[in-house]
């Protein structure tokens, strides 16, 4: 049984909105946009942000900028923290499916679009693919300085010395450097840019990534992108490298040693586990230890 | 204004929704890997002297939000974009957001197009060039974002002059010009941040 599932249109395309919702004026702003974003890769583009049917802050550009570029042949996957099955994952995968009809996927491999909050997936990205970042605060620079129009210089100057006495500071005071998602990046020697709130652990996978990288903020209304074969350098100094979270456990389910675990509460009495945060590739893995079982027994969200 | 007689337009696209996002893919695929050439479907009927590719990519962008410049003995095709997308039309090359020039047009020197602030450097043309032959893996050498370690690309109509002027303008990055080019059916990216060697 494959966890690829269509939808039946018959049944379930809302056909009172056009094609993945947006209309088509806002659609070719976007993309416009987004071409511009890839051609200065690291630049935040600014774009006409809409009212979308869900608040900003639950992934509004991420959403608009999928809906720019999913196509009747795409394969989405959604996810939130790694988890397909999470409220705002659900949502989004099937707002798509409802406004586009198109076919969705929980593997990370038989994606073609994936649309992500907070987590790059553990199973390495592929040249046909499209990953879009939910992004809260593009502006890496904005909690030191909240004034746009200076910002807007120091990008343009490519005068990021303020980011470096931020991380400097943390060493000071806690004699490592305590940024552990969101850690500013260097994309192409050029830009300095806000990777979104991924944990710290994700960064390296940013760095010549085969697959395309987008990025979309609603509220704050930017579009950036990484191209594929990219140069992308995590913030560091020679004597306090860049490093990312390990862990003493391993996930309880998968026994992964390499993932991203997220630490879960099972009691009142101090219990607790680490398991995966990507739920596909912890699923991928069981299937490799025991049978493809794990993967039937789980309800097909596609099925909504 | 003049009205325009749509006996003698031809047709755009017969689904805009679906030919623009196909298009629009293909276009951000050249773009995100410069050097690749892919082949556009379309079935709307070009203005002469425009590539179906060419003529696709600007039907799917262009709308009443951007200026377009053609060169100016090409006003049927100026009529076919007004009507399709409502385009306004900008009568030098330097105030327009998308310049398209066809194989017999007069290039205009890529420095005098939109090149942007270096506080909105998007703030830039991007031309749709037709050329003659685009041919890969032989001509000049790129490399930077998009490619893994270099390719080449040759193309008859971007000569020495045309890399001389675009390695000078490159001093000037983030500001830039994004060139698509176009070849019949075929379509290439030569976004700025792509790097030519000789």
């Amino acid at each position: 049984m494959s966890a690829v599932t269509t939808l039946d249109p018959a049944i379930n395309l809302d056909t009172g909105y056009n094609f993945a919702y947006l209309d088509e004026r806002t659609k070719r702003m976007i993309r416009r946009a987004i071409l511009k974003a890839v051609a200065i890769p690291g630049y935040q583009v600014p774009f006409g942000s809409r009212e979308m049917p869900l608040p900003y802050g639950w992934g509004t550009g991420g959403i608009q900028v999928t809906a720019s570029i999913i196509g009747r042949h795409d394969v989405l996957k959604v996810i939130d923290q790694g988890a397909d099955d999470t409220v705002n994952a659900v949502n989004i995968r099937r707002f798509f499916q409802r406004t586009t009809g198109v076919v969705t996927t929980e593997r990370t491999v038989e994606a073609t679009l994936i649309q992500t909050r907070h987590r790059i997936p553990e199973t390495p990205l592929q040249e046909n693919q499209i990953i879009v970042y939910q992004v809260p605060i593009p502006e890496p620079l904005a909690k030191l300085e909240p004034r746009e129009a200076e910002t807007k210089k120091m990008h343009g100057l490519s005068e990021y010395g303020l980011m470096h006495v931020k991380l400097y500071e943390d060493i000071a005071k806690f004699g490592y450097i305590a940024t552990t998602y969101d850690y500013p990046v260097m994309v192409d020697d050029r830009y300095l840019m806000a990777p979104s709130p991924i944990p710290k652990f994700d960064n390296p996978k940013m760095n010549m990534n085969p697959a395309l990288q987008l990025f979309g903020a609603g509220r704050e209304k930017r579009i950036y992108a990484i191209p594929p074969y990219t140069k992308v350098e995590s913030l560091a100094f020679d004597d306090h490298p860049f490093e990312v979270q390990r862990w003493q456990q391993h996930c309880a389910l998968c026994g992964a040693k390499e993932s991203f675990l997220d630490e879960v509460i099972t009691d009142d009495q101090g219990g607790r586990m680490f398991l995966c945060s990507d739920t596909d590739f912890c699923q991928e893995r069981r299937g490799e230890v025991a049978s493809t079982a794990a993967l039937v027994e789980r309800p097909l969200s596609g099925s909504v | 204004m003049s009205t325009i007689n749509i006996d003698h337009v031809d047709a755009g696209f017969s689904d805009t929704t679906q030919a623009s996002q196909q298009v629009f893919r293909l276009g951000l695929h050249v773009f995100a890997r410069p050097g690749t050439l892919v082949e556009v479907p379309s079935d709307a009927v070009a203005p002469k002297g425009i590539g179906a590719a060419a003529n696709a990519l600007l039907l799917a962008l262009l709308d009443q939000d951007v200026s377009l410049y053609l060169a100016p003995q090409r006003s049927a095709a100026a009529t076919y974009y007004r009507f399709h997308t409502g385009c306004t039309l900008a009568s030098i090359p330097s105030e327009a957001d998308f310049v398209f020039v066809g194989i017999e047009d007069e290039m205009p020197s890529v420095e005098t197009l939109k090149m942007g602030t270096e506080y909105a450097p998007d703030e830039s043309a991007t031309m749709v060039r037709e050329v003659s032959l685009i041919e890969v893996g032989v001509g000049m050498t790129l490399t930077g974002p998009g490619i893994q370690t270099e390719t080449r690309l040759m193309v008859p109509e971007l000569d020495t002059a045309f890399a001389q002027t675009r390695s000078e303008i490159a001093s000037l990055l983030p500001r830039g010009v994004d060139i698509f080019l176009t070849c019949a059916n075929q379509l290439c990216g030569l976004p700025r941040s792509t790097r030519i060697g000789v």
